[in-house]
């Protein structure tokens, strides 16, 4: 896969699980005919012989044998049904030996008859059919192990003491052999197929869903650019047309104005510009002992009291003062002031807002939500002392199927696209670069109950143990 | 440019964004002469027209509650309100918002940003539109409507 997809919200399943689950749903398909079909004829079969015992002697002297046939078909059926597609078909699978044992003795001592070599190649047949490739050399190998095993028959050796019969035996197994190898190299041959053209769809999904989210970017950004825009224009075509005519004060008051307009404006083209910068920048990190409980009441001043919706917002702050974490200052209190901004503005006025900090080992958390791998390398080291910071909301929620979208580019919930709450899609994405880059991780947890809220949590390197600030 | 005097007119502004409010409210102010009044939600603004009877709304369409496309649909359905000149002005930019504003019964679609003097030519002009002239449009609209399907 192209590197550079891999940032792409992948709301549709990898794709070695659309593979799968195509494979799966046509093995149960092909499982949810045969075995009913099975079971009605054995069952009537066995029902039969009891009503006309004299046409079904047969069928009479090798009951057990059969009525284990149609149990088996039977729990096929209801595996099927209930979507157990290896319990399925490794029940059809055992049926059809069974019955292919049931033909041999039925029919010894005519042990290369039709009637034996029909059931075996139907079953390796119905093996490439139904079941795994493996399913495929599987049958072949108890076949051959039965034919074997048969071959040593007190009661077939008279016609294994003739030549042409051990002939025809080995040539039997060497033909039952080369039909299992051309089933199973078709077999994974389609199987290679599929997950070719499922590559393709996936990359082509991939694509589009980017398009999508850029769209979305651009309608969003779009949307937000033209309200400041407004104002700063709008100020300075007042203070143009009327500024001579106004008091002094008055026309300060558009100047300030005019002057907030552009600020902000500035502010959303610097986040836009921020993500790149993210990006290029990973590497020139120069760490330092950062104070956890400083950066929080820095980060909550910094947030545009506007967002609250112009009520006064509590927020509970439990940091040990001498809790540091090992980064960069900047990086930490951009971190911090998205998350506090989201929180308040994915909330409703007046709930309060809580940021609580500890120290940790690396252990990762018990968590359904879906958790992102560092930028530099695989797994943390076992062991490792970090500092985790929550940040707490009680407000709309994140429906879980939606949290791992949050941390990419671009996104938005459904939700908020549909609502007056304003966001670009970039800030959750930018606490995640710039996390990483300092080798932390971040992650949300919520149960997506409006007024339950969500959590978000960070974790990022211990700078020195606190003293008596661990955690139990 | 000759900026129209809005001496006598009325005109309620309906947008969520308290600080458009402020900057339209000085706009007209300043160079219209017209009163103002202000609604920062859909329902509130639905109120006030009925209660009010504004020459002129302008109405934004992205607000919580009542949308502005809702609340034209609202104002044309009363006839009590169905004469007062509505203009949309939003930062939906698509042909298909336009669209879908001027087919709720809106008499004109401003996209932001505006400036004060092209937002008062727009407010001056629509106040002068006679009803029977806007039936005319909204019949050409629907007839424009029907020919693209």
């Amino acid at each position: 896969m192209n590197a550079a997809m891999k940032d792409v919200p992948f709301i549709v399943r990898a794709e070695r699980q659309i593979y799968a689950e195509y494979d799966r749903d046509r093995r149960l398909r092909i499982s949810r005919i045969i075995a009913p079909g099975f079971v009605s004829v054995l069952t009537l079969l066995i029902v039969a012989s009891q009503i006309v015992p004299q046409q079904f002697a047969g069928t009479r002297s090798n009951l057990g044998i059969i009525a284990l046939c149609d149990a088996f078909f039977l729990l096929g059926a209801a595996a099927a049904a209930r979507k157990h597609v290896n319990l399925a078909t490794g029940s059809i699978l055992l049926a059809a030996l069974l019955i292919m044992a049931l033909s041999v003795l039925v029919n010894q001592p005519f042990i290369l008859s039709d009637l034996f070599t029909v059931p075996a190649v139907v079953i390796i047949g119905l093996s490439a059919l139904i079941g795994r490739p493996w399913m495929i050399l599987g049958t072949t190998a108890l076949t051959t192990a039965f034919v074997l095993f048969l071959s040593g028959s007190p009661s077939l050796a008279h016609d294994l003491a003739d030549r042409n019969n051990v002939n025809s035996l080995g040539a039997f197994i060497v033909e039952l052999w080369l039909l299992a190898l051309v089933l199973y190299s078709a077999a994974r041959g389609y199987r290679t197929v599929l997950r070719q053209i499922s590559d393709v769809r996936v990359q082509y999904e991939r694509a589009r869903q980017l398009d999508e989210l850029k769209d979305q970017f651009i309608t969003s950004v779009n949307h937000e650019l033209r309200n400041p825009v407004m104002l700063l224009q709008g100020y300075v075509e007042l203070l143009r047309l009327k500024g001579s005519t106004l008091s002094a004060e008055r026309r300060d008051d558009l100047i300030q104005r005019a002057s907030r307009a552009g600020e902000s404006l500035a502010h959303l083209v610097q986040s836009i510009l921020d993500t790149r910068r993210v990006d290029q920048q990973a590497k020139d990190f120069a760490p330092e002992a950062v104070p956890v409980a400083e950066m929080v009441m820095t980060a909550a001043s910094l947030v545009d009291p506007g967002q609250g919706k112009g009520v006064e917002r509590e927020l509970h702050v439990q940091v040990p003062h001498e809790l540091s974490i090992w980064g960069e200052k900047v990086r930490l209190q951009q971190i911090l002031t998205n998350l506090l901004s989201n929180a308040i503005k994915y909330s409703a006025a007046g709930t309060p807002i809580e940021v609580n900090a500890r120290v940790v080992s690396e252990a990762l958390p018990r968590s359904n939500v879906w958790r992102l791998q560092r930028r530099n390398g695989g797994a943390p080291r076992a062991g490792r002392r970090m500092v985790e910071i929550e940040v707490r909301d009680h407000g709309l929620g994140i429906p879980p199927d939606q949290a791992p979208l949050l941390f990419q580019r671009f996104v938005r919930l459904p939700r908020d696209l549909a609502s007056t709450t304003v966001g670009n899609g970039l800030g959750l994405y930018l606490c995640r670069e710039l996390t990483e880059a300092m080798g932390g991780r971040i992650w949300v947890e919520s149960t997506g109950v409006e007024g339950e809220g969500s959590t978000f949590y960070l974790r990022l390197p211990l700078a020195s143990p606190p003293a008596g600030a661990e955690a139990a | 440019m000759t900026i129209p005097s809005g001496t006598g007119y009325r005109v309620l502004i309906i947008d969520d964004n308290r600080d458009l409010l402020d900057l339209i409210t000085q706009s007209l102010t300043l160079l219209g002469d017209y009163t103002v009044l202000t609604a920062d939600n859909g329902a509130d603004g639905l109120s006030l027209v009925m209660e009010m009877r504004p020459d002129c709304a302008v109405i934004d369409v992205k607000m919580p509650g009542l949308d502005g496309y809702q609340l034209v649909r609202a104002l044309r359905g009363d006839p009590d309100t169905a004469a007062i000149p509505l203009i949309i002005l939003t930062a939906l930019t698509q042909e298909h918002y336009h669209f879908a504003g001027l087919l709720a019964g809106a008499d004109r679609y401003l996209t932001k940003p505006v400036t004060p003097s092209a937002l008062v030519q727009a407010i001056h002009s629509v106040v002068r539109l006679s009803e029977a002239e806007r039936a005319r449009r909204l019949q050409a609209l629907l007839g424009d409507a029907d020919a693209s399907s």
